[in-house]
């Protein structure tokens, strides 16, 4: 599957873009702490009830979208996390431990995977489909796979938002993501020249990462949600990235200029 | 239209049936699956469509995996000789050519609910420490290592549209060659979560779900697990396929549809444009019909407005409940089993059929021979897709 990837955002506690992101990692990861995105693209109403999942992976959405010069109205949309919001989940599954079990409304509809995305159409207008999908460790594997045959089937151009949370609660035990963070792509159907992405299925498991950048792999290895930075290190480089999909098959991605 | 996308092998376990032949009958006989029975430490008020105990309990499943979804997926995946149907699949097309895309809402947060009533300083017990289980993807890996899918396995999770939106995204994996096969399912389980989540919006309904009554008072929820093997395989003319699919967003509400049902008359007309399919030419169609106020008003006035009279309308959950997650398999079920059977299901409970719907809600199931069904489903976050299946017996 050729496709190609026409802007990026990015958004995480230590950088607000991809720049600042190569900055703070040359820098040996000092910094300051960002705050939380406005989202002033929600109405003032919603926005006090989004969670802090849908704030980061809109921020990073909208970022894309103006880097591709792209409607965020009119766009597809596949929306990707391991986990996601272990907040919402932890603060739900709290309530149902205690004897009278009270659920807040909004915590409820803010709890279904979907969430960011329900955010993202309503304050873009947007009416076109969109998704949410996970795969566990592979889960920004199971976005490119959803997002890349949406593109080339139906000839539009698509965004990918991939996104996690940091914080401490019983899920860290599970899945130790240290930071927030939310990348984003718009991808749209190779044309015959230009930079590409190149998706396909390899039997075997994916090889052993090559540490290009230790600080980079370093990165990932804290934050797991964070593998779509893999994807961008291989555009950069025109290398190639890839990830398990079973037991016995990867999806490998080979971007290059041709 | 899609020309590639059979569905070789299909089955349903929910409250009406395991089994789909048990489903089909319970339609035919208009017996439903709906209980007032309370569910395990829950007082909340509201009649249920539960899979019984002992069929999900039967299973040995390996403690790594172990949480109620899971056991329900196990059960309905030994029905109707599904997994065999994907054994062969493999055997033709080599184990990493078949792929899995799974539908589930609820995943199997019962499990992470029961482990936070064991929790031991804000951390989770060994019995409970299950990496996967406590994730979205934990029921399409469950089902994907049981079924032996050496092809990529994903999770879609966009609450009650969730397994209608499987189908879409496997016919794109066999259009595009990532796959040659794909198992597509939908597997939601009953659990606190949704009884007080779906009650904290006041949407459960106290007495049995009357979809589209004048007098409806909200949802009964239900469970689910079913599934579907679709083939790019034009050796095959005859036998059921998906003729088309439509996705749409309302960008209006995450938990209320849109007032004019502005996203779900799109998911259904561009479901109809990719069929190569009028209004008039869809001979049954399976509404989402939950039971509140607000889904059958709107669904109803745009369903009015957009099918004839010929049309057969009606709703399904009256026997099965709210399957959520797995509502979209769910009801894409029915209407094959409504093809392959020649009926048309009616609407169970309902007694003063809905002024949105003009009246023309279908109660009693009939004999009906069709050619084409067609089912809606709609999710919190505005999330819409409609399916269109059609085709003869093989």
């Amino acid at each position: 599957m050729r496709l190609k990837v026409s802007g990026i955002g990015l958004w995480s506690s230590v950088a607000t873009s991809m720049e600042e992101f190569h900055e703070w990692l040359a820098s040996g990861g000092d910094g300051v702490e960002r705050s939380l995105p406005a989202c002033e693209m929600i109405p003032a109403a919603e926005r006090r009830r989004m969670p802090k999942t849908a704030k980061l992976a809109l921020q990073a959405a909208q970022d894309a979208c103006a880097a591709a010069g792209t409607d965020p109205s009119s766009i597809a949309s596949v929306f990707s996390s391991i986990i996601a919001d272990t907040e919402t989940t932890d603060q739900i599954c709290s309530a149902l431990a205690k004897p009278n079990k009270f659920l807040s409304p909004t915590k409820f509809h803010n709890s279904v995977q979907n969430a960011a995305a329900g955010y993202w159409a309503i304050g873009t207008q947007n009416h076109e489909p969109c998704s949410y999908v996970a795969g566990g460790l592979s889960s920004f594997a199971a976005a490119l796979m959803e997002l890349g045959t949406q593109c080339l089937t139906e000839q539009r151009k698509g965004l990918l938002v991939s996104y996690e949370m940091g914080g401490k609660t019983p899920f860290t035990d599970i899945l130790s993501q240290e930071e927030d963070f939310a990348c984003a792509l718009v991808l749209e159907p190779a044309a015959n020249s230009g930079p590409v992405i190149n998706m396909k299925l390899v039997a075997g498991s994916p090889p052993p990462e090559v540490a290009s950048n230790n600080e980079l792999q370093n990165y990932i290895n804290k934050n797991p949600g964070a593998a779509g930075l893999e994807l961008f290190a291989a555009m950069a480089t025109g290398g190639s990235c890839g990830w398990p999909v079973s037991a016995t098959s990867w999806l490998e991605v080979s971007c290059s200029d041709a | 239209m899609l020309h590639d996308c059979h569905i070789t092998a299909y089955t349903l376990t929910c409250a009406s049936g395991t089994g789909r032949d048990a489903v089909t009958e319970s339609l035919q006989a208009g017996n439903s699956g709906l209980s007032a029975k309370p569910w395990p430490n829950s007082d909340v008020d509201t009649w249920l469509g539960r899979v019984s105990n002992n069929a999900i309990e039967s299973f040995a499943i390996e403690r790594v995996w172990e949480s109620r979804n899971n056991r329900l997926a196990a059960l309905g995946l030994a029905q109707d000789g599904f997994s065999d149907a994907v054994a062969d699949a493999i055997q033709q097309f080599g184990s990493g050519r078949v792929g899995l895309i799974l539908g589930t809402s609820t995943s199997s947060i019962d499990r992470t609910e029961t482990a936070y009533l064991n929790l031991e300083g804000g951390h989770f017990t060994a019995e409970y420490l299950q990496p996967l289980i406590h994730t979205p993807h934990s029921t399409a890996a469950f089902v994907q290592s049981q079924l032996g899918i050496g092809g990529p396995a994903i999770t879609v999770s966009t609450a009650c549209s969730s397994s209608a939106k499987a189908f879409a995204s496997g016919a794109r994996w066999l259009e595009n060659g990532l796959v040659d096969a794909v198992v597509i399912g939908g597997v939601d389980s009953i659990c606190l979560s949704v009884i007080y989540g779906f009650h904290s919006l006041q949407l459960l309904s106290e007495d049995i779900c009357k979809p589209f009554d004048e007098n409806r008072s909200g949802i009964n929820l239900g469970e689910a697990a079913g599934f579907a093997l679709l083939q790019k395989q034009s050796a095959l003319t005859r036998g059921y396929r998906l003729l088309g699919y439509g996705e749409s967003t309302d960008a209006w509400h995450m938990s209320t549809p849109h007032p004019e049902g502005l996203g779900a008359k799109l998911a259904m007309q561009k479901a109809l444009s990719m069929a190569g399919l009028k209004p008039a030419e869809v001979d049954y169609l399976n509404l989402h019909g939950t039971g509140t106020r607000a889904n059958d008003n709107i669904e109803g006035l745009v369903c009015a407005d957009l099918f004839p009279e010929h049309t057969t309308i009606s709703a399904t959950k009256g026997w099965t409940g709210h399957t959520l997650g797995a509502a979209g398999i769910t009801e894409a079920i029915i209407c094959l089993e409504a093809l392959r059977n020649g009926f048309a299901p009616g609407t169970l409970n309902t007694e003063e059929p809905s002024t949105a719907l003009e009246r023309r809600l279908s109660r009693a199931t009939k004999t009906q021979a069709m050619n084409t069904a067609m089912t809606n489903s709609f999710g919190f976050g505005g999330n819409n897709c409609s399916l269109i299946f059609g085709g003869q017996p093989q």
